[in-house]
């Protein structure tokens, strides 16, 4: 899957004034390829996911996906599209009373059938099981699987929302923040995890992150967003240490919660 | 509206600056409320006279004598039996049938879905996502529409449309339920977390798929409990159903009530308070293992886990129920197939259009509408007075003394407070628990058909109602400044006025106006048994076959609703803002 954002901007309004969230941003993301978002709190890294998982519309600008302009899709097509993107949350978005087995299996939910998908909740097929049990044992939850959601540790619940996207089998594989809420032990096991499954299939990873080190480490292209603009786009061995206090600078993580999450909030009135 | 009560409290405390008992626009508001309750008076016909006259007092005593001993020979008893099975089962079927109707529309009106929000972010403004948008918010205003025209006024209609007994009652309920519990379900669906349903979403699922797998396992418990607690509304709905033929406890009642058989009154009164007694504890056994607080992980184990036994037990148990209760309520083969039921049915909503706007019959609504607006003005009055003095022996904090406290010792004494308190109680619960239409028929016995025994009989429910949420909002204020007062000696009555009552005011208020705002609903219906105001008409214009005018009447019942509704909301939402 080819993306590629001309001249892209979102805004939000709150409270009768617009925000802008993301400034003319123009990229070009080739199959197969693996990268790094950076970025501070409120940079419009996790609006740019939203953007490239086609669940937010663009206030202008376009986005392509293989040489389809999205804006100009029907609700059909969306669906086609979203399809083929698996999307790992900051916050894992897995749904808290259903099981880790069912969670897994909502990962189908993109090729089932309405009929599908009432038989899965109540006797799914024995080979889609089957294919879940797989996510879930390579995720070592196996032992969990018919532990409800909202019972798993953050880590665990870190690790079935990489399950449900592994059950998608999706062609582009986008990952908010995934080890932020880890501990040291267990990132490098996810960061890992993440990319091994990137390179199957010659899958499209991208990644947004704080931890410098490990993007400049695992990822061999970088791009850096800061206010909302593309501040650096480059391989990862021609990041220095100017640009990326320049990245930072000026920008302090006052709250943990991202100013961007602020935004959503207010304009779609939800609590994330 | 806010803007002018602002106004309107800042005079006040201008006045109060001044010290000022009579001001300009106290005076106004006093007069203004004066005239109005002098025109209620009128309207109602009241006949204050009446109630002290020996003929009423006569038809009173003979009434409450004739209450005792309740009737408990065998063949009575069968038939009582037979009512409470049916009235169960009535409340059954129409419970399960207005979920069935109340899931999907529920669905289609949530906001999230098809509005606004999350979901809609990504989609491309077109005319089907305009459609969609267009069909749920259409949705809402039918469940308005189910919702506003009051479940006795459907059990009327359905009467007509099926004939009498416990099919119509079924149906009735279905269809105002139906409304009730469509619109919660619309605001449960609308309340999960949107989180995992923006995930769904970014897969690819579709909104049924995002319905099935995001929204209702998060919004189960939920759905859960208010299911319930329309179960038990339902089942006090269907008792009461009976008064206009729908079948059930209530028809016998009303049966019994014009055979002048009041023995009989007490004993299906009887039955009728233990059913609802019954119903509210296994529903609430149920809510505490079901619902959104059954957080304990072994609960849930017991029904969620591997326990297939009983899993599979408890369904049998639910679908061997659900079709003894539609077998019961007349859902056979043999009576719905008959095909005049169906004929009839059409026959009677093809009556209903166009509705009748004929001068004559409009210019007669007003005066209606005015008696209606009268009986709960009147009613409601009525019963703040009662239920403000039966509040204050009711309130524990003012009669009860703590045994340790000093001055208090004898045992006597401790005991007439402690039965003044009871008393109190016990005839607040009697007063309430008593539906207001049972009432009606009493004060008809007592005064004769007219709405002067709608106001009275909503004037004795109110008070039953107000009574005790007035004392338990006595007994819940802080209570710490009643400490104070009463170390320092005060007297009860000081301490009404000084320490509950000022703390207190507010809540009171509120309460007694959402009150008012049922009550006028009820008005609205008490004519169906006699009680005057709009339901009078309605009933007649059923009886005389006029549908067109039923239809009219049901319009303005609809508006009617609504416009208190928006009082209710006006008023809930001023005492909670500020």
């Amino acid at each position: 899957m080819n993306y590629s954002l001309d001249a892209v901007s979102k805004q939000y309004s709150v409270r009768h004034e617009t925000v802008a969230a993301l400034e003319s941003v123009s990229l070009s993301v080739q199959k197969g390829e693996v990268m790094a978002i950076l970025g501070s709190s409120g940079a419009g890294k996790t609006t740019l996911f939203r953007l490239l998982n086609a669940t937010l519309r663009p206030s202008s600008g376009s986005i392509r996906v293989d040489g389809r302009e999205l804006g100009a899709m029907s609700s059909w097509d969306l669906r086609r599209i979203r399809r083929r993107i698996g999307t790992i949350y900051q916050q894992h978005n897995l749904v808290p009373s259903l099981t880790s087995l069912q969670n897994t299996l909502c990962g189908c939910l993109g090729r089932w059938s309405l009929a599908e998908t009432i038989r899965g909740i109540l006797s799914p097929a024995k080979a889609d099981v089957q294919q879940a049990l797989r996510a879930l044992e390579l995720v070592e939850l196996a032992d969990k699987r018919n532990a409800r959601a909202d019972e798993l540790s953050g880590g665990q619940q870190q690790r079935l929302a990489i399950a449900r996207v592994l059950m998608q089998e999706p062609e582009v594989i986008l990952a908010d923040e995934p080890v932020a809420s880890l501990d040291p032990a267990l990132t490098d096991g996810v960061m890992s995890l993440l990319l091994r499954v990137g390179s199957e299939r010659h899958r499209t990873l991208v990644v947004a992150m704080h931890k410098v080190g490990l993007a400049l480490e695992y990822f061999p292209r970088v791009i850096g967003l800061r206010g909302g603009a593309v501040f650096f786009d480059r391989p990862s061995a021609a990041v220095d240490e100017t640009l990326l206090q320049n990245l930072y600078a000026g920008y302090r993580q006052e709250t943990r919660r991202s100013r961007d999450d602020d935004r959503f909030q207010r304009e779609f009135g939800c609590v994330r | 509206m806010m803007t002018a009560s602002n106004a309107n409290s800042a005079a006040f405390d201008n006045g109060a600056d001044h010290g000022r008992i009579w001001t300009p626009r106290r005076a106004a508001v006093i007069i203004g409320v004066s005239l109005v309750l002098a025109i209620c008076w009128q309207v109602d016909d009241v006949r204050l006279t009446t109630l002290i006259q020996p003929a009423t007092l006569r038809a009173l005593w003979t009434f409450l004598y004739g209450l005792f001993p309740p009737d408990f020979s065998p063949g009575f008893l069968r038939i009582v039996f037979h009512a409470l099975v049916s009235t169960m089962a009535t409340a059954i079927a129409g419970t399960i049938l207005s979920v069935l109707i109340a899931v999907p529309l529920g669905a289609l009106g949530t906001p999230i879905l098809w509005r606004r929000g999350i979901l809609l972010a990504g989609e491309n403004r077109n005319w089907f996502v305009a459609l969609q948008s267009f069909a749920s918010r259409t949705v809402l205003a039918l469940l308005g529409f189910l919702r506003a025209i009051p479940d006795l006024v459907w059990g009327l209609l359905f009467v007509t449309a099926v004939g009498l007994g416990s099919l119509a009652g079924a149906l009735a309920l279905a269809v105002a339920y139906a409304g009730v519990l469509g619109r919660v379900y619309a605001d449960v669906f609308g309340d999960v977390d949107p989180r995992p349903l923006e995930a769904l979403q970014a897969m690819g699922a579709t909104r049924a798929q995002i319905f099935l797998r995001g929204i209702w396992p998060q919004a189960l418990p939920n759905v859960t409990a208010y299911t319930l607690y329309s179960f038990e509304c339902c089942v006090r709905a269907a008792s009461v159903l009976g008064f206009v033929g729908a079948g059930g406890i209530g028809y016998e009642i009303s049966l019994s009530m014009r055979l002048f058989e009041y023995r009989q009154v007490m004993t299906l009164i009887l039955a009728f308070v233990l059913l609802l007694f019954l119903t509210d504890i296994v529903s609430r056994r149920l809510r505490t293992r079901l619902g959104p607080n059954a957080g304990s992980l072994r609960k849930r184990q017991w029904f969620n886990g591997e326990s297939f036994v009983w899993r599979t037990a408890g369904y049998a148990v639910l679908v061997v129920v659900a079709g003894t209760s539609f077998y019961f309520t007349g859902f056979s083969p043999d009576h719905f197939g008959e095909a005049n039921i169906l004929k009839n049915m059409l026959r009677f909503c093809r009556g209903m259009f166009p509705l009748d706007f004929a001068k004559g019959f409009v210019l007669s609504l007003p005066p209606l509408l005015m008696q209606t607006l009268a009986i709960s003005i009147l009613g409601s009055l009525m019963g703040v007075v009662i239920g403000g003095i039966l509040a204050i022996p009711a309130t524990s904090t003012l009669v009860l003394v703590h045994p340790d406290s000093p001055g208090s010792r004898s045992q006597a004494k401790r005991g007439l407070r402690w039965s003044i308190y009871w008393a109190a109680r016990l005839l607040l619960n009697l007063l309430r628990s008593i539906p207001d239409l049972v009432w009606v028929l009493v004060c008809i016995l007592v005064v004769g058909i007219g709405p002067f025994a709608g106001t009275l009989a909503i004037g004795l429910h109110t008070a039953g109602v107000l009574g005790k949420l007035y004392a338990e909002t006595l007994e819940e204020v802080p209570v710490q400044p009643v400490e104070a007062l009463r170390a320092l000696g005060a007297r009860p009555l000081h301490l009404l006025a000084w320490a509950l009552w000022p703390q207190a005011k507010r809540t009171l208020g509120s309460y007694t106006v959402l009150r008012w705002e049922t009550n006028l609903r009820v008005s609205a219906i008490l004519g169906l048994v006699g009680g005057g105001g709009l339901g009078q008409a309605i009933y007649n214009n059923v009886q005389l076959g006029f549908y067109s005018r039923l239809a009219t009447l049901l319009l303005l019942v609809y508006l009617l609703v609504i416009a208190s509704d928006w009082i209710g909301d006006t008023v809930s939402r001023r005492t909670v803002g500020v």
